[in-house]
């Protein structure tokens, strides 16, 4: 039993790195929910922002944080305003990484006017049911200790109203505070990134359209970075992308794993 | 008196937030907001009760030398210099806090969720079986998903990620919203049963 744990583990551990030495290429078809996020973000006004809440823990950051990365580098590039937040205590640590990464790429998108980062007040409902009446008055501070009213994003981004769409990300039911309490309440858009585990249970949000878009996990990520890839943002591949032949290397071992284990039990019945 | 107090609050607190929900005037908003700032205050002390927990359980467990105790240790110590680090050198951009949590924290915790793949891949070859229909069927679902999911099933086969979209939006959808309505109301039920003082757990009652 154990020589047989090691021979997976060492077969899965081979086809996980061997892509990363020679890539695949392997063309990423864009689905629907993926698609209409990108549309909705893509058509923020002037006038409005975005909120993009990292909602997570470090254990789910390798598939939700190239979310983060692509949807920053789609509003940073398109310079559309972007709120960025936590409802998880260990989610500024990721977002501060996100931002430092995507935002030395736009030094054009300037900090306070385009974008702000206002780290973590716990509370879930509460934080966006305050959010809904003044977001200043939730967050007096941002990340780094400046005053939010002193930045001039806040000038005209006062609350859900000049919200187009709130993207969380998140690998557990996060995304529902966010529909509960900021879309019923208030009528703000929600979308969601999640992890792959988690995707099949935000399909009935979907289909109501309380979510307006949906990434679900890494695939998600990399078809959302396929997106920002094909409308010109950026050409080179970015690391959903590029994670996305180990994925499909990890599937389809598992799959021919499963067919084995099968092919032995039916024969051993058989006996 | 130790009972009825928190008892007491716990229904008042309920039925006036209900009532609140259907008052518009400017008094009710205000109150409410107001009420939402002690929320988050109190929330804010949910996590030194978090702390204080943690602490409790590992001490106990280095104490009575319980298997696995040197685990307790190396948390506890984790903290400590965590907790030093942010609380006398600060929490700022560069700081040793933030340098532990970007190198030490985020790999650290990437790690045990990719793990589950080498575990997943060896409960798949063991425990995957088609032993009857309902299990057929599940593995099916599954491996078309699993395929579907990944850019080598559009490759091998172009309409497999839309046979994965309808799977999703479909039969998987149906019995999700099942379970969400379920638990819906089970909410609705628990939370009638702690504001009229059935459901006493909260308070630490045992039934």
């Amino acid at each position: 039993m154990t020589t047989e744990r090691q021979i997976i583990f060492l077969l899965l551990a081979i086809g996980v790195t061997i892509p990363f030495l020679v890539p695949m290429r392997l063309k990423i078809n864009v689905t629907p929910p993926v698609y209409s996020l990108y549309r909705v973000i893509d058509r923020t006004r002037p006038d409005q922002a975005v909120i993009l809440s990292f909602d997570f823990a470090p254990s789910t950051a390798p598939e939700l944080m190239p979310m983060g990365a692509a949807i920053l580098r789609h509003c940073l590039a398109r310079r559309i305003k972007v709120i960025i937040t936590s409802l998880a205590i260990q989610g500024p640590g990721l977002a501060e990484i996100a931002l430092d990464e995507v935002s030395s790429e736009y030094p054009q998108a300037e900090y306070g006017k385009d974008y702000a980062f206002l780290g973590y007040v716990p509370g879930y409902s509460a934080v966006v049911l305050k959010m809904g009446d003044a977001i200043t008055k939730v967050y007096e501070k941002d990340y780094y200790g400046q005053k939010t009213d002193a930045l001039a994003i806040f000038k005209t981004i006062k609350n859900f109203d000049n919200i187009n769409t709130v993207v969380v990300l998140t690998g557990s039911a996060l995304y529902q505070t966010w529909i509960i309490y900021g879309y019923i309440r208030y009528g703000v858009k929600v979308g969601a990134g999640v992890t792959a585990v988690e995707a099949a249970a935000t399909y009935p949000y979907l289909q109501t359209g309380q979510l307006v878009g949906l990434l679900g996990g890494l695939k998600g990520a990399a078809e959302y970075e396929t997106i920002l890839e094909e409308k010109g943002i950026y050409q080179e591949r970015k690391r959903a992308t590029i994670g996305m032949d180990s994925q499909s290397i990890a599937h389809l071992l598992m799959i021919v794993l499963i067919i084995i284990g099968n092919i032995i039990y039916w024969r051993m019945r058989r006996r | 008196m130790r009972r009825r107090v928190p008892l007491t609050i716990a229904f008042l607190t309920g039925v006036v937030m209900i009532i609140q929900f259907f008052i518009p005037h400017r008094f009710s908003k205000d109150f409410y907001f107001t009420l939402l700032d002690w929320y988050i205050i109190v929330a804010a002390f949910s996590l030194v009760l978090g702390v204080q927990s943690l602490v409790h359980v590992h001490i106990h467990r280095i104490r009575k030398r319980r298997e696995g105790f040197t685990f307790s240790i190396v948390t506890i110590l984790a903290m400590a210099i965590t907790a030093v680090a942010g609380v006398f050198f600060g929490t700022g951009k560069g700081s040793f806090f933030i340098d532990i949590y970007k190198f030490i924290t985020v790999p650290m915790g990437a790690t045990m969720f990719s793990l589950l793949a080498f575990f997943m891949a060896s409960a798949a070859f063991r425990a995957f079986r088609a032993r009857n229909l309902e299990a057929t069927l599940l593995l099916a679902a599954a491996v078309i998903v699993m395929l579907g999911r990944v850019p080598i099933g559009f490759y091998l086969f172009p309409p497999l990620p839309n046979i994965v979209e309808w799977i999703l939006s479909h039969p998987s959808l149906a019995a999700y919203r099942g379970i969400a309505i379920g638990v819906g109301l089970g909410m609705i039920g628990t939370a009638l049963k702690i504001i009229l003082g059935v459901e006493r757990r909260w308070l630490g009652e045992r039934r």
